[in-house]
């Protein structure tokens, strides 16, 4: 199914884009194999999206397990640390 | 349960009027005894910054500032509170964030506001880009915040 993939704040720059639509294959499972096989080509975007202080919200709710099975998404976010308002 | 009609969080693309926003929240909780309200403003770093440009998550970031607020309503006797909180590009001098604090007393609505600016530096998910000399940089968060922040756990051991 189509989902929603966003790359806030400075993983923007990263990803070469703030969102994009993918069709995430059966084999992605989780968001460790999402990361694996949207940076299968880009060592540097996928360093930064596994890095440790990145955030992750599926559906807009934050997870923290990033092995977790991840099913019929919607919504996938990537969030850098807040930098405050 | 917190009723929702107490807690009032916006996020704004457009300039805002604290001092409409002040009033208007007055008038609404016109029978609390103490207002207490916080203007942020951007600080303009003696002319080295030009602008800022302020993201956020929609829907995502609104979610969490109002789980905030009404953390602060159960944690203080709070008749009311509203967040008002700038996105898009600022110049210095121009409000960022707006926060109001109604309550029967003082104390409540000042130690809420102040609990609320400190969460709102840390954890509100919001990401700052600074133009400077004509370039932009992404600004990453400032350990004094997290310092803040750490206050009210401190506060929390004590009263308990």
């Amino acid at each position: 199914m189509a989902t929603r993939l966003l790359f806030l704040g400075s993983l923007r720059e990263s990803a070469c884009g703030g969102e994009r639509m993918v069709d995430v294959p059966e084999r992605v499972d989780s968001i460790t194999s999402l990361v694996e096989w949207i940076a299968a080509d880009d060592p540097a975007l996928k360093a930064a999206l596994l890095a440790p202080s990145v955030r992750v919200a599926v559906d807009q709710e934050i997870i923290v397990d990033r092995r977790a099975p991840l099913r019929g998404a919607e919504e996938i976010a990537f969030m850098p640390p807040f930098s405050g308002g | 349960m917190t009723p929702t009609n107490m807690v009032i969080v916006r996020i704004a693309d457009a300039p805002m009027d604290p001092h409409a926003e002040a009033r208007s929240f007055a008038e609404r909780f016109a029978s609390s005894g103490a207002i207490v309200t916080f203007l942020g403003q951007v600080r303009g770093e003696g002319g080295a910054v030009d602008a800022l440009s302020l993201h956020h998550y929609p829907g995502f970031t609104e979610r969490q500032i109002q789980a905030i607020t009404a953390e602060a309503c159960r944690r203080w006797p709070l008749d009311g509170a509203l967040v008002v909180h700038r996105v898009g590009v600022l110049a210095p001098a121009d409000p960022i964030v707006f926060i109001a604090a109604a309550s029967a007393h003082r104390r409540a609505a000042f130690e809420a506001v102040d609990f609320l600016m400190d969460y709102l530096k840390c954890d509100a998910p919001f990401w700052k880009q600074e133009v400077a000399e004509g370039k932009t940089r992404w600004i990453d968060p400032r350990a004094e915040d997290h310092e803040d922040k750490s206050r009210w756990r401190a506060n929390e051991l004590t009263e308990s």
